[in-house]
């Protein structure tokens, strides 16, 4: 008898195993926010870089960057604000780093122009605007230009996690690609930005971290980049924003923004 | 006896060839009406459009027959009958080339003169600019290229761009009529006006179209 019935147990276990493989092959991916699902995506989040020099006798970076604030209230959500200080031939700026001006020189070679600021890039290469007469019609110019791009989608998902102890930030992030397509040559750019004030330096750039090149993200694929300790001493008020971009055409496919603790 | 055979046929012959006269007959060409250039009571073959003039020729006709006219003209309208040694023409409300031709005949031939002058239009040039566009946002030190459109009946004598009154560059007329100049934007930051103008040949009557643009103020360098 207790033969017969361990036998039945047996059979029972097997069963249920069978139901559940099966049960496991017929659950769709469905769920458009699992990199698996091969229709999955994101809302893209655009990114506004704004190279500038805020320390010459015109107006026109503060006309800018007034104008890009105001898109960015207007839009709750959708941007990401990178204010990027540098020299001109005239005039320097005391929030210029080194690493603002190996960004500028790529994307001025890539439109092969002339550099001149403010100098505006809306999703990397994929639009520039520049210079400023009024916000309002810096406003205008930007308005025109994002248009397009708010119904856009992406195929990343960007998890940072970001953990300051002191004066120190560790940042690390987990990438993961999206939809039914593979992608080469990605970087995942991690920036530091302070909030100066509520005007118009509400994002300026103090930190650059490059990931190394990604040849290669299969879709559904995920990653995670551990990038180096970020030491700023000041700072009350500093966001570590990631965004996605192509090495080779300078698009960014998708960027987030997330507080320094 | 043989000298005098040979002397009969000899004159045999020549009497032969006599009796059909038309062997030596030589056919004269009839004369052709002979015919003066036309000539008109314009002062220098230039006529305003729409205004009137008249023409004539003074022929003579060596041949046989009575003289009879034809007048023709490319463009404009006949006051007057067209057969007679003068016309009444009146030019069309267009300016542009015409030709006057006059056509005299005998029962034989016909000797044709014409006459090429110009209809003098007194409208301005139409003018349009192409680009940029009204109230479009130029970058400061930036080439920008600026093109237009410039039509007379009679002509563009030349074309000038203006950025702010100023004259930043002239063209000279073409069969063409499209103009580009590429400019370096060193106008001020703010609202500026670009202005385009054209002057007919002839009248020297001048065309206008401007638009106002944004000029966006740049703080350029370094290198």
């Amino acid at each position: 008898m207790l033969r017969l019935l361990s036998i039945f147990r047996y059979i029972t276990v097997i069963c249920v195993a069978i139901v559940y493989l099966i049960a496991c092959k017929d659950i769709p991916r469905d769920n458009v926010l699992d990199p698996k699902n091969p229709d999955s995506y994101r809302a893209q989040v655009i990114s506004l870089e704004a190279f500038v020099n805020t320390e010459n006798s015109q107006e026109y970076n503060e006309y800018m960057l007034s104008a890009l604030q105001t898109i960015v209230n207007r839009y709750p959500g959708k941007f990401t604000l990178l204010q990027y200080h540098r020299y001109t031939s005239s005039d320097t700026d005391s929030l210029a780093i080194p690493e603002n001006e190996s960004l500028y020189e790529q994307y001025v070679n890539k439109f092969d122009a002339l550099k001149g600021v403010p100098d505006v890039f809306i999703n990397g290469s994929v639009d520039r605007i520049k210079g400023a007469s009024s916000i309002e019609n810096a406003i205008e110019r930007v308005d025109n230009a994002i248009q397009p791009l708010l119904i856009e989608n992406t195929f990343f998902t960007i998890e940072p996690t970001v953990t300051r102890t002191n004066s120190k930030i560790s940042i690390s992030t987990k990438i993961a690609r999206l939809g039914s397509e593979s992608i080469s040559d990605i970087i995942i750019r991690a920036t530091v930005t302070e909030q100066i004030d509520s005007g118009i330096y509400t994002r300026v750039v103090r930190h650059m971290e490059n990931s190394n090149l990604i040849p290669r993200l299969q879709r559904g694929e995920q990653k995670e980049i551990k990038y180096s300790d970020v030491t700023i001493e000041s700072g009350a008020d500093l966001q570590v924003i990631f965004t996605v971009t192509s090495n080779q055409s300078l698009i960014v496919y998708q960027s987030v923004e997330v507080a320094v603790p | 006896m043989n000298k005098l055979t040979s002397f009969l046929i000899f004159v045999l012959f020549m009497v032969f060839l006599a009796c059909d006269a038309k062997l030596f007959e030589t056919e004269e060409d009839p004369p052709a009406p002979e015919v003066s250039p036309i000539r008109t009571s314009l002062a220098d073959w230039q006529i305003l459009a729409g205004d009137s003039a008249e023409f004539w020729v003074e022929a003579s006709n060596p041949g046989s027959g009575n003289l009879r006219y034809d007048w023709n003209k490319s463009v404009g309208e006949f006051l007057s009958a067209p057969d007679k040694d003068s016309i009444k023409w009146r030019a069309s409300f267009r300016g542009g080339d015409v030709t006057i031709e006059v056509k005299v005949s005998n029962d034989d031939k016909s000797t044709t003169r014409n006459k090429e002058f110009i209809v003098v239009s007194l409208d301005t040039p139409a003018v349009n600019i192409l680009s940029p566009k009204k109230e479009a946002y130029l970058v400061q030190y930036e080439t920008i290229e600026i093109e237009a459109e410039a039509f007379h009946d009679n002509g563009v004598s030349y074309v000038e761009f203006f950025v702010n009154d100023k004259s930043i560059k002239i063209l000279d007329g073409e069969l063409s009529t499209q103009y580009k100049i590429f400019w370096l934007n060193e106008a001020p930051a703010g609202s500026a006006e670009i202005k385009v103008t054209a002057v007919a040949r002839e009248a020297e009557t001048r065309g206008v179209d401007s638009i106002s643009v944004n000029i966006e103020g740049v703080i350029p360098g370094k290198k």
